[in-house]
């Protein structure tokens, strides 16, 4: 276990893995901080928060998403910007959980949410089920993230 | 003992005010940019009926009429809630694309229908609704309550058109059941049954429900699969494409549209508006409030 | 700096940021810096603000449409004039279908309380159509604009009915049924 742990080639297999759930994230948090009245009523329709909390997490996870997702790409502080994907990623599952028990269906139209053109269902799930799975795999084998802290530690590391 | 009763008299009055100031006019709720809003708003306004001039100046006249008096509630109540500008206009438009009188009234067949409140009531309102819609399973049951125990007892009665909406599973079961409980004669308690169940919907419960409200299981088996049944089904959807039912829960008021909010408040409001049309004629009278 | 064997590549001690204690206290940071500019960028937007607290429930629910998708009516000269790519669907029951349908129509029935079958709408893509043209019985409400809608709605581009069906398409002259 400790040899597949310290295997070097993790820093450049979880890149691309790093590269691709920080776009995921930068791409989706996009509109949410252009429109949060919009996402607000999103996350309403979930029916999950309590209706005082809903503008709150509407306003800040758009912005945690954001720097966790340029964190991850620029490889600053690697683990911990994947600690936070997971934990979103978590969060997201168990949202679309809950909507699919309890039978939110968003593309029949009912919803005055806008994101009827991206419909909830298994899929969605078996999808966030794959990036949660590939950020924990940053999390647990990335042991030397490529990226701003290598390049940091490197130089302060030759000028001693 | 004077001194008691005198007391318990004081106290009755004390709460009767209360409870006449909670009722007070929305519009006294208001201030600071919200107030200037509102009266922004009311010059901008003209009643679709009973006077000829803007909101402000019908409010200003010697006798207001009740008309302006409820419009004036209306965007006091919308500003209160937040709504900008543009949302209290075009919620007051589609209000009054609802409420002024067209000549060509929609055909709505109600041979068979079950009444809910009082059948002799001027005002009729007719909803089409979808047995699977989320929005239905709030509006009916709400409007079903006003007519028969709310604000609406003995002014408005309701009446059911099954509109079942293809893309929703169970919608055509649904709506099988509406037309089966309504031939067996016990509609309104189904269907309050089937909306109150709306989250545990199961096409193998329908029957269940059924008997749930006192409907023989076996007559409404044959009922839910009869060509009868589906033929009236059907009847009753190319009915609501004939009149416009673009979406449900879709209201019609005495034969007209309904485009205005499907919230309680609102809905109380323009149905009370219309008895006051049709029933009492004091629409366009002066209003004591 | 290498040392002897097998603990060569491991690196002696694992940097602070890779530390358990400290990628929790990390993504902590980040999550109040977050926050922090969350709340900032809402006070400084007056036209995209909202309350930190909502005061009143929001709408979520709107009325459930039938239709989502738009299509355009053909008059009957246009449907008669179709060239290579528009695909003719009629819409009518099996019993008028057989009487009469234009040659090379595919039949799709329309059924007011089903949507239409995976295959129905297979049998239309498969054709590759640059246009689609749906026939109805031209009752009013019309078959024919119905199914029109309904394929416009699963993503089927330029779809058309024909005004008045196929009363209207036939003409004046109906032949013995």
């Amino acid at each position: 276990m400790r040899k597949l742990l310290d295997w070097r080639g993790h820093a450049w297999l979880c890149l691309p893995a790093r590269l691709y759930l920080g776009f995921v994230f930068l791409y989706a948090c996009w509109h949410k901080i252009a429109d949060p009245a919009a996402f607000a009523l999103d996350v309403a329709t979930y029916q999950l928060l309590p209706l005082q909390l809903v503008n709150l997490a509407a306003l800040v996870l758009p912005w945690v998403e954001l720097l966790a997702g340029v964190m991850i790409v620029v490889g600053f502080r690697t683990r911990a910007a994947a600690l936070l994907v997971a934990g979103m990623m978590v969060v997201f599952i168990a949202a679309l959980g809950w909507a699919l028990h309890l039978g939110l269906d968003m593309s029949c139209g009912c919803f005055a949410s806008a994101s009827e053109a991206d419909p909830i269902s298994g899929k969605t799930l078996l999808r966030d089920g794959g990036w949660l799975a590939l950020s924990l795999y940053v999390i647990i084998f990335d042991r030397r993230p490529l990226g701003l802290d290598r390049i940091v530690e490197r130089t302060t590391t030759s000028t001693t | 003992m004077c001194r008691q009763s005198t007391l318990a008299l004081l106290t009755v009055i004390g709460v009767m005010l209360a409870a006449a100031s909670a009722a007070a006019a929305p519009c006294d709720r208001l201030s600071g940019d919200r107030r200037a809003l509102a009266e922004k708003l009311f010059r901008a306004t003209f009643p679709y009926d009973c006077c000829d001039e803007t909101l402000d100046r019908c409010l200003k006249q010697k006798s207001v009429c009740r008309l302006a008096r409820r419009l004036r509630d209306d965007i006091c109540r919308r500003v209160v809630r937040g709504d900008d500008e543009k949302k209290v206009k075009a919620a007051l438009d589609r209000r009054a694309r609802s409420m002024t009188p067209t000549t060509k009234r929609a055909g709505i067949d109600l041979a068979g229908a079950a009444a809910a409140g009082d059948p002799k009531s001027k005002v009729v309102v007719v909803a089409y609704a979808c047995a699977r819609c989320p929005f239905c399973s709030k509006v009916v049951p709400e409007l079903h309550h006003l007519v028969t125990a709310g604000g609406l007892k003995g002014k408005a009665v309701l009446y059911f058109k099954p509109f079942p909406i293809s893309g929703h599973a169970g919608s055509a079961e649904g709506g099988m059941a509406f037309v089966a409980a309504q031939r067996l004669g016990r509609f309104w308690p189904y269907a309050l049954k089937l909306y109150a169940e709306y989250d545990r919907f199961a096409v193998a419960k329908l029957p269940e429900w059924a008997a749930a409200v006192g409907i023989d299981r076996a007559a409404f088996g044959k009922e839910l699969s009869s060509a009868e049944g589906r033929k009236r089904l059907v009847e009753s959807k190319k009915e609501g494409l004939r009149n416009g039912v673009e979406a449900t829960p879709t209201l019609f008021i005495n034969g007209r549209r309904y485009h205005g909010d499907l919230d309680r408040e609102t809905l109380l409001d323009v149905l009370d508006e219309e008895a006051d049309r049709v029933e009492k004629r004091t629409h366009c009278e002066a209003g004591f409030r | 700096m290498t040392g002897p064997g097998e603990a060569g590549a491991r690196v002696r001690l694992a940097p602070g940021y890779l530390r358990p204690a400290i990628v929790l206290r990390d993504a902590a940071l980040v999550v109040l810096l977050g926050a922090g500019i969350a709340l900032a960028s809402n006070a400084l937007r007056p036209s995209r603000r909202i309350a930190l607290v909502a005061s009143q429930p929001y709408e979520v629910l709107v009325p459930c449409p039938e239709h989502k998708g738009t299509a355009s009516p053909l008059s009957p000269a246009e449907a008669r004039a179709l060239g290579p790519g528009d695909v003719l669907v009629d819409a009518r029951s099996a019993e008028e279908h057989r009487a009469w349908h234009p040659p090379g129509a595919l039949w799709v029935p329309f059924d007011y309380l089903e949507p239409v079958s995976r295959e129905g709408l297979g049998r239309v893509l498969s054709r590759r159509p640059r246009r689609v043209i749906v026939l109805g019985d031209g009752d009013n409400p019309d078959s024919g604009e119905q199914l029109a809608r309904q394929l416009a709605g699963k993503g089927i581009k330029n779809v058309f009915f024909v005004a008045g069906g196929a009363p209207a398409l036939r003409g004046g002259s109906r032949g013995t049924p």
